[in-house]
């Protein structure tokens, strides 16, 4: 079967075309930041809960003695978690449940690229959750009188951005493979959180686990994100797993390699459901 | 001093069992029993994992010592904390968003106690209600 693009779409411009897709990541942004101002309860789950861990980890390390940059090391952990969490459930999980609840359909028959439907998800899960973050850094910070010594404002900032836009391009990536899959993704997600929270070195040094197994987990964006903060704000104590300079190539590449990635599925999934006039359910 | 007979006895169990037996389930027959078993095991040994490795990264590799034993049962026990703290409650939240059943299982009681519909029963248990 052969189908011909919409009329709308050809007739706009590039200009109109940028302006329909800024609107529509404006307008699926909004209840990302939004929600977070109206659901003041979800403040408890996502920064005193997380929080809670965060001492509890402290406290691990406290009794066994360890050095006191430790302690600064599992609050930047516990910070990047929010992001982690937010890309897994926000992002990877979400168009799962847009087809659960209908509104899947509405997005693919949008004259807006589904990829601007992301850019808006993953922007306005970025602001909300790091705001989350920067709270958790600063109570965290307060409570056990942390004291980071920054190397380098700019470098932190691009291995943060890096960090993160290879990270939600991961997400993006996951969310449109989810939608070949049906109940699984569910337990998916849940199976893979506490295996990422272990070989990315969230609460302690990459390096323990050996060159091959922290290889591997570099191609998670966080592994080597927060390794390179790590540096950059620990200088004396914190035991690198590869230099900062290599670090930012690899992110960078990562970046590429998710965003393309994530445009390829989309473009798949796009086809799946526009051309073969199906939502990609396995029975279908 | 409330008095239970044995019908209703029978009833409370049969509901347990059936509600245990829908959340096992829910919970196991998305895929094969060895993935399923993997899943278990690997939520469990990663967590726990996190703690032995941030335990070696200060101690150097040793494995004895009672705090290593105090971080491993905590982390294993604290899969209960979860399932009943978190998952629970979340059960409860998500089945009023998405799938009402409580809502039928509630007005289903509520009829049962006051009409003549029949407790669900399987055949080979039926035989055993009292008339």
């Amino acid at each position: 079967m052969t189908t011909t693009p919409g009329p709308y779409t050809n007739a706009m411009s590039w200009q109109e075309s940028l302006r329909l897709g800024l609107r529509t990541m404006l307008g699926r942004a909004y209840p990302r930041l939004i929600s977070a101002v109206r659901e003041r309860e979800w403040l408890f789950y996502e920064v005193a809960l997380p929080l809670l861990r965060i001492i509890a980890f402290v406290l691990v390390y406290r009794t066994l003695k360890a050095p006191p940059q430790y302690t600064g090391f599992v609050i930047l952990g516990g910070a990047m978690m929010a992001f982690w969490l937010n890309v897994l459930w926000m992002m990877a999980a979400q168009l799962h449940w847009e087809r659960l609840s209908g509104n899947l359909e509405l997005y693919l028959m949008a004259p807006a690229s589904m990829l601007w439907i992301l850019a808006g998800m993953a922007v306005g899960g970025m602001i909300a959750t790091l705001i989350r973050a920067v709270v958790i850094v600063a109570a965290g910070s307060l409570i056990f009188g942390v004291t980071y010594h920054l190397v380098s404002l700019p470098a932190l900032v691009l291995v943060f951005v890096l960090t993160l836009v290879a990270l939600y391009g991961l997400g993006s990536m996951l969310a449109s493979l989810y939608l070949l899959y049906n109940r699984e993704v569910w337990v998916f997600q849940e199976m893979i959180q506490e295996p990422i929270s272990l070989v990315t070195g969230f609460y302690f040094p990459i390096r323990t686990l050996g060159g091959f197994v922290g290889g591997a987990a570099s191609l998670i964006p966080l592994t080597l994100g927060l390794d390179a903060m790590r540096q950059l704000l620990f200088p004396q104590g914190w035991p690198a797993f590869l230099p900062i300079g290599w670090e930012i190539l690899i992110l960078t590449v990562l970046v590429m390699l998710f965003l393309v990635g994530a445009a390829w599925s989309f473009a798949f999934i796009e086809r799946r459901a526009k051309v073969e006039g199906r939502l990609s359910l396995k029975w279908q | 001093m409330i008095h239970v007979t044995s019908s209703k006895r029978i009833s409370i169990w049969q509901t347990f069992r059936t509600a245990a037996w829908l959340e096992w389930q829910a919970q196991g027959n998305w895929t094969k029993p060895w993935l399923f078993l993997l899943y278990i095991l690997a939520r469990l040994l990663t967590a726990a994992l996190v703690l032995v490795f941030m335990y070696w990264v200060i101690s150097g590799f040793h494995t004895h010592g009672s705090f290593f034993g105090f971080l491993i049962v905590g982390s294993a026990a604290w899969s209960f904390v979860e399932q009943i703290m978190v998952r629970l409650s979340n059960a409860i939240l998500e089945d009023r968003e998405q799938f009402a059943m409580l809502k039928s299982v509630c007005q289903f009681s509520v009829l049962r106690q006051t009409s003549t519909i029949p407790p669900l029963l399987t055949p080979d248990t039926q035989a055993n209600v009292p008339a």
